[in-house]
């Protein structure tokens, strides 16, 4: 199992949401609350969870969010190596979208609800 | 009045009394009335349910009793309790959406009071009204922004490339991602126009998304994807939507299924699907119209090598295991695809060069004479003015040009050295010393091993060749494709 993870990884320039950490650290309960403890990965989760269709740039999810594009930068970095989040990379530009997960998504909502 | 308008004005009373701008309204008020509470009553003087239990439920029912006039701005009355109270009307337009109450005041307000009172009622109405335009704003046009972001962005990522595969690869990635379905695969109509082909079938499944080539044709009008190539209408359904790529004529279609969420497909998913389709065809014919331009290049420059081989058989031109060698080096190197085409190109043309050198120079054997080293020098770059007309090659001209350089400098025909040799070039001249080697040419008495002729290759490396290119070179002899390299056709 592991090396079929390192291949596709290898083969791809995608970033794929089930070789992330996030699924590594599922079983020791990691929680999704976890992720909500910085505020820019608060406000791009809570982005992502309104618009899931959504793919956009860092600047572009800076603007709908309405914060400094370094800090949404760093935070996007982040959640792409913890798989909330995948990255399709070209030469000249990496856009964003939400993982197509379905458990994360669910637990994602869950959280967002009873904070909210 | 009737239900839904009653309805209508009961949530817009819930909604306004729950407001920032009401907040700010019964602080401000609860300054100017003194020791005065706020409640509100629907037009027809009920409490709204937002507010609870109304101890004066008794006191609305006696207002209604009153029966004042929408156009009367206020009233001042005694409750049940014997205290003063005050009303006002909440009008929007022309109807009566309820009434505001100040319940309890501890002494008839003053006419300037309730003045003030009043026109804080209507700023916090207008406030109110803002409020909700914006919501509504927020409500339709972001999400319809951010879908035009989304398209915006998806126009940028596919215009990044012009390789086919790469490129429907990356749009049934992204059609999975913003479909948020569980399955996506992109057919293209075959020549025949009978059959879709499908480019790539990706699903998303238990948590690993696979992209299978090998699935099966479908003929057109058969399943969901061949009626929509037939009919060129997109079909949505609760489970699949599926669009046809239409350029002119079409071209293709492109269908998404099994959405994560489990929920169906709605007409404004339909709506980017069809969209995205639409970017998605450029795209296509984009990349289709380079790979039949860099068909028609290859085309040329085969026919260029194949009038230069018949008028000398191996002089200007080298074998197919040459070509595949210098490709082999430079995938090892992780060259771009840019500068493996371009070092294609050139691995067909590599001696052109050698076109107006005289042939006693050209196939004597031994070592040259400076003069005649000076003659190829200047016939070296003379010869390439035949191609240099060529536009698609022009990319390719440095590779042509400077692959006679030697790492160290001692090379021709510019006697550049290290990193100033065009990274092409020093590819190229590995491989053209590696097949000089193990083969037999009129001018050179015999031919080498292929071992000995890599330890000779290894031998240079820093001084004729590019340590980094030797190493590559090493790495792909090593492996068991290499025997086929050699073994291919002269």
């Amino acid at each position: 199992m592991k090396n079929t993870r390192k291949s596709l990884r290898d083969n791809s320039k995608y970033d794929f949401q089930w070789s992330g950490p996030y699924m590594k650290r599922k079983r020791k309960s990691y929680a999704i609350k976890n992720l909500f403890k910085n505020e820019a990965s608060r406000k791009i989760l809570l982005f992502f969870n309104e618009n899931p269709n959504c793919i956009d740039t860092a600047k572009g999810i800076s603007l709908w969010i309405g914060w400094d594009i370094n800090i949404i930068q760093k935070a996007l970095n982040q959640l792409v190596k913890e798989g909330i989040i995948t990255s399709h990379q070209t030469a000249s530009t990496a856009a964003y979208a939400y993982t197509n997960n379905k458990e994360i998504v669910k637990k994602i909502e869950k959280y967002v609800k009873s904070v909210l | 009045m009737n239900e839904s308008e009653k309805r209508e004005k009961q949530e817009f009373l819930i909604k306004f009394s729950k407001s920032r701008s009401i907040a700010a309204f019964r602080k401000l008020c609860s300054k100017v009335l003194k020791k005065s509470r706020c409640e509100f009553l629907d037009a027809e003087y009920r409490p709204i349910k937002s507010s609870g239990e109304c101890n004066h439920l008794k006191l609305g029912k006696n207002l209604a009793k009153l029966k004042f006039s929408p156009s009367r701005e206020y009233m001042i009355f005694k409750c049940s309790c014997n205290k003063i109270c005050l009303s006002f009307p909440i009008i929007q337009g022309s109807s009566v959406y309820g009434h505001v109450l100040f319940i309890h005041l501890d002494r008839e307000p003053k006419k300037t009071a309730i003045d003030a009172t009043k026109i804080c009622m209507d700023l916090a109405l207008k406030e109110f009204q803002k409020e909700q335009e914006l919501n509504k704003l927020y409500e339709t046009i972001r999400p319809r922004a951010i879908a035009l972001s989304t398209i915006h962005t998806i126009h940028r990522l596919l215009s990044s490339t012009l390789n086919m595969d790469e490129l429907i690869e990356r749009i049934a990635r992204l059609t999975l991602q913003v479909m948020r379905s569980r399955y996506c695969s992109i057919m293209l109509l075959d020549e025949s126009k009978k059959y879709l082909i499908p480019k790539a079938v990706i699903s998303l499944d238990k948590e690993i998304l696979k992209v299978s080539p090998q699935y099966k044709k479908i003929r057109l009008g058969v399943k969901l994807e061949g009626r929509v190539a037939r009919t060129c209408k997109a079909v949505l359904s609760r489970n699949s939507v599926c669009v046809p790529l239409v350029e002119e004529d079409i071209i293709g279609v492109i269908s998404a299924r099994d959405k994560t969420n489990d929920m169906p497909f709605d007409k404004f998913e339909l709506e980017i699907l069809i969209t995205l389709a639409e970017q998605a065809v450029i795209a296509v014919k984009n990349a289709q119209m380079y790979e039949e331009q860099e068909k028609m290049a290859y085309a040329s420059i085969k026919t260029l090598a194949a009038l230069l081989d018949a008028k000398s058989p191996n002089t200007f031109t080298h074998s197919d295991k040459f070509v595949q060698m210098v490709l082999a080096i430079a995938e090892e190197m992780k060259l771009s695809r840019e500068d493996i085409v371009n070092l294609h190109y050139s691995a067909l043309l590599p001696d052109t060069g050698k076109f107006s050198i005289p042939d006693e120079i050209l196939k004597k054997p031994g070592i040259l004479s400076s003069g005649e080293y000076d003659i190829i020098k200047k016939q070296h770059l003379e010869s390439l003015k035949i191609i240099e007309h060529l536009e698609f090659l022009k990319p390719a001209m440095p590779i042509i040009r400077h692959h006679h350089e030697k790492y160290d400098g001692t090379g021709y025909p510019s006697g550049l050295k290290g990193s100033q040799i065009p990274i092409g070039a020093r590819v190229m001249a590995v491989a053209t010393a590696f097949e000089a080697m193990i083969s037999v040419r009129p001018y050179k008495g015999r031919k080498i091993s292929v071992s000995q002729a890599i330890k000779e290759i290894e031998k240079n490396k820093g001084t004729q060749f590019d340590p980094e290119a030797v190493e590559a070179f090493i790495k792909v002899a090593k492996k068991p494709e290499f025997e086929n390299i050699l073994g291919a056709s002269a």
